[in-house]
C-alpha cells in the first residue's frame, strides 16, 4: 500500500523521529510506513490521518 | 500500561531471569560441570545483552524491535516483528526436535544431537528475526 506520509511529514518540516514521538511509535516504524514496507494498523492509520488533518483514504492508497 | 508498571515488569523479568540462570547452573552442576558452566556463562551473557538493550531503549537510542520489546516499549511494528519471528521459531522447532530424536534413535550421541537441535533452533530464530526486521 502506498501513502503520502513522507510528503506530509516533510511539508511540516518534521523528522521521522518527531512524527513517531507524536504518534507514539518508533522512528523505524515511521520509516517503514513511508517506504511501504509496513502497513499500519487501522488505529495507527487513523492517528496519522488525524495528525495531518486528512482522511485515512486521503493518505493511504491501495495500489 | 504506565511507564512505572513497564519498568517494574522489566526489573522483575531481570530478577526472574537471573534467578532461573543461577538455579539452572546449580541443577546442571549435579550432572555435568562443563554444561553447567556453559549455561551460566551463556545465560548471564544473554541477561547482560538484554540489559544493554533495555538501557538503550529507555534512552531512545535503540533501533531494533528486539531491544524495544525487551524494554517493554515496543510499538505495533515491533510486536509484529517479534510475533512473526516467534511464529517461525515455533514452527521450525517441530523440525529440530523430532530431527534430534530420530538422530538419537539411529545411534547419534544424545548430547550432540540435542546440542545441534538447540543451536539450530537459536540460529533459526536469529535469522528469522533479521529477515523479518529488514522486510517490515
Amino acid at each position: 500500500m502506498q501513502n503520502d506520509v513522507r510528503a506530509l511529514r516533510e511539508a511540516l518540516g518534521l523528522s521521522q523521529g518527531a512524527l513517531g514521538a507524536a504518534l507514539g511509535v518508533s522512528r523505524q516504524t515511521i520509516q517503514s510506513i513511508e517506504v511501504g514496507k509496513y502497513d499500519p494498523s487501522l488505529p495507527l492509520a487513523i492517528r496519522i490521518a488525524r495528525y495531518f488533518g486528512q482522511s485515512v483514504e486521503g493518505i493511504f492508497h491501495v495500489e | 500500561m504506565s511507564s512505572e508498571h513497564s519498568t517494574l515488569r522489566t526489573y522483575g523479568g531481570f530478577v526472574a531471569g537471573i534467578a532461573v540462570v543461577v538455579a539452572l547452573f546449580f541443577l546442571l552442576r549435579t550432572a555435568n560441570d562443563s554444561v553447567a558452566l556453559g549455561a551460566l556463562v551463556g545465560g548471564l551473557l544473554v541477561m547482560a545483552l538484554l540489559a544493554v538493550a533495555v538501557w538503550r531503549s529507555r534512552h531512545g537510542t535503540a533501533t531494533a524491535a528486539l531491544a524495544r520489546s525487551a524494554a517493554g516499549v515496543a510499538d505495533e511494528r515491533d510486536a509484529d516483528v517479534m510475533r512473526r519471528t516467534l511464529a517461525v521459531g515455533g514452527s521450525t522447532s517441530m523440525m529440530w526436535l523430532p530431527g534430534a530424536l530420530v538422530a538419537i534413535v539411529l545411534g547419534a550421541d544424545p548430547m550432540i544431537a540435542v546440542t545441534i537441535a538447540l543451536y539450530g533452533q537459536l540460529a533459526t530464530l536469529v535469522v528469522a528475526y533479521i529477515v523479518t526486521e529488514r522486510r517490515s
